[in-house]
């Protein structure tokens, strides 16, 4: 599975619309398409923690709280800021929306020039072919020193490989994070195994 | 023996309690503002313009207080701060959170390119189920403060950085629809009401005076064929009374009448079918027909107005085979619109307006100044916005943006990858066609 250039990158990007084209929309300024990656820029909404509220979450679901319970939403307007303090978590979201065809998987990374500073961009950071939305951002500061993030800086870089063949049934309408225009709460009740987990822990 | 109490004096009891009253209210009013303006996030800066607006001119109001104000203006000062106070409201309602934030920032800058450079629009959630414009407070507060010699505009201007071009408008829009971007296309009617109320200053009343005397004789005509019941001395006053009555009404009747009709010609300009497609999904909860009528604020019947938008996008609810208009993809849209002509086609509305001697003279000066009105409104645009959006001459964009979301894209840019930013205007109208075809296929869809 080879990393795809930038050649290969603009000619996914210039496919028509019914022909499974790589979309990252709106690309503000062409010098985002790198050599063998696409910068993408921080969005304006995030989810933070509200630890004030609750002592503990169980994701499996044998505690009531949901995840909307223990985090909320902020929009930061274009040209404001969010400061992330040490050893903080915020769920943030790329600025662009991502349409990935059949063939196409993507890892989100860091820049390092941030990196550089301390700041981690993604842990979950595959993205599958057919994911269409933008991407959520696990953003936190593992410095000593507070880092402030505006909405609109180039913030981590999409980087393609091939999924060859392609994949029959992509990202689709089943699947739990489905065209999200924000960043999303965790799903992890959903998933099918901890349903299991939940009535043995019971 | 006790000295003998001190006469009670009323007044300076009166000057000292209400001294410190309107002290406390400016004081508490001016940091409630500045709470505001500093702690809350909001989408644009106007909401923090308007609460710095309010909140530095009750702090120079309680600096004036003790020692400026005359007791006489101490009463009218607690109304104005009561009356500023309301307007916060305003600015605590536009928070991010009970917006539809990210439409807010490119609606604004339509709305202050339509209504002039140096007008800022607040746009926030109201709980009835209306839309409506308020302001300008700047000019509100102006108004009463610029001739109180104890009061300096200038440090006002200086502390809250705003100018005299400067205006602070609010839009209202209902609660519930908060996500349903494509009603709010009505915004367009709402922006039209500050190029209407200039025409209104500078031409109604000039016209409607020229009108009045043969409105006058007309109602003279009827009232003395049946006179109001009056005694033999007081006939003639009793008629002349009627006469008045009668003219008045239909003055307020004409104002608020072209004034409506106006405003959804702005809305029709700015944004063409997508205004017209809101203004049926919004008027189809009322009654069409229900005639001007102070109980509804003499507002036009709905069915009127919709014939009078259709009217403005006429062009666009035709068929044009020369250029294949409208396409597969925008049929059902145009299908749907073409309802509003069969409702602009029953003239039910027509007939009770006529029935009644008032709204038929209002409707009569409506008809005969209505084009040179529109042409005179819609002159007050700037150049890029002068020309009606044309749904028939922009398809093309707006089927490749429909493709977008079919494909559970954004709308936001047409002409293939880089592209080039979509219209807010094409944007709106590409998601009314998108909803007509969903409904086309399922009317259950969305609901």
């Amino acid at each position: 599975m080879s990393t795809v250039s930038q050649v290969a990158i603009e000619e996914y990007l210039k496919r028509g619309i019914d022909a499974d084209p790589l979309v990252v929309t709106p690309i503000l300024a062409p010098k985002q398409i790198g050599k063998v990656s696409i910068d993408v820029r921080l969005g304006n909404q995030f989810i933070v923690f509200r630890t004030h509220r609750f002592g503990i979450f169980e994701p499996a679901g044998i505690s009531p709280i949901e995840p909307q319970q223990i985090q909320e939403r902020q929009v930061i307007p274009f040209g404001g800021h969010v400061v992330l303090h040490p050893g903080m978590l915020v769920l943030g979201c790329t600025f662009e929306y991502v349409s990935m065809p059949s063939d196409l998987e993507c890892q989100v990374e860091g820049r390092s020039s941030w990196a550089r500073l301390g700041l981690q961009v993604a842990t979950a950071s595959a993205v599958e072919p057919g994911f269409k939305g933008v991407i959520t951002l696990e953003l936190s500061n593992v410095a000593t020193v507070p880092l402030t993030l505006m909405p609109g800086i180039r913030i981590a870089q999409l980087v393609f490989r091939k999924a060859e063949p392609p994949v029959k049934e992509p990202y689709g309408e089943s699947r739990k994070y489905r065209c999200p225009i924000g960043p999303e709460f965790s799903r992890l009740h959903e998933d099918y195994d901890w349903k299991v987990f939940a009535s043995e822990t019971k | 023996m006790s000295s003998p109490s001190p006469v009670f004096d009323e007044i300076a009891w009166r000057d000292t309690e209400l001294r410190r009253e309107v002290r406390r209210c400016a004081t508490g009013l001016s940091k409630l503002a500045k709470t505001i303006q500093l702690t809350e996030d909001f989408i644009t800066p106007t909401p923090r313009k308007l609460a710095a607006l309010i909140s530095e001119t009750s702090a120079l109001i309680a600096e004036a207080v003790e020692r400026r104000i005359p007791t006489a203006e101490l009463a009218a000062v607690n109304s104005f701060l009561s009356n500023a106070a309301l307007h916060l409201r305003f600015v605590e309602r536009a928070r991010v959170a009970q917006t539809p934030w990210s439409l807010v920032q490119p609606a604004e800058e339509l709305l202050k390119l339509a209504a002039g450079q140096g007008t800022h629009f607040i746009i926030r959630p109201t709980w009835s189920y209306n839309y409506s414009i308020r302001g300008d407070f700047w000019a509100q507060y102006k108004r009463y403060l610029e001739s109180r010699k104890w009061f300096s505009l200038d440090l006002v201007r200086q502390r809250a950085d705003i100018s005299d071009t400067e205006k602070v408008y609010c839009v209202s829009f209902p609660r519930i629809e908060r996500a349903n971007a494509l009603l709010h296309a009505l915004w367009g009617h709402e922006v039209g009401h500050i190029l209407v109320a200039r025409w209104v200053r500078d031409t109604f009343d000039t016209e409607w005076k020229k009108a009045e005397l043969e409105i006058k004789k007309k109602f003279e005509a009827s009232v003395r064929k049946s006179p109001p019941p009056a005694g033999e001395l007081f006939k003639e006053r009793a008629i002349q009374d009627e006469i008045a009555k009668l003219t008045n009404a239909t003055r307020v009747v004409a104002q608020q009448g072209i004034t409506e009709l106006l405003c959804d010609h702005v809305g029709g300009h700015l944004f063409g079918p997508a205004a017209l497609a809101a203004t049926l999904e919004f008027a189809a909860r009322f009654s069409l027909d229900a005639p001007p009528e102070s109980s509804s604020q003499n507002y036009p019947p709905w069915r009127y107005r919709i014939r009078q938008i259709v009217l403005s996008c006429d062009a666009d609810l035709a068929d044009h085979a020369e250029i294949g208009y409208p396409p597969p993809k925008l049929k059902p849209f145009v299908e749907w619109l073409r309802e509003a002509k069969r409702i602009a086609d029953s003239k039910s509305d027509e007939t009770l307006i006529r029935n009644n001697p008032v709204t038929n003279q209002a409707y009569d000066f409506i008809t005969t100044h209505w084009t040179s009105a529109a042409t005179s409104v819609i002159g007050m645009l700037p150049p890029e916005l002068s020309k009606p959006y044309r749904l028939s001459e922009r398809y093309a964009r707006v089927v490749s943006l429909i493709e977008r979301i079919e494909q559970r894209l954004p709308p936001n840019t047409v002409d293939g990858y880089p592209g080039s930013p979509a219209s807010l205007q094409d944007i709106l109208c590409a998601g009314w066609a998108y909803k007509a075809l969903q409904i086309h296929g399922n009317p259950a869809w969305g609901t």
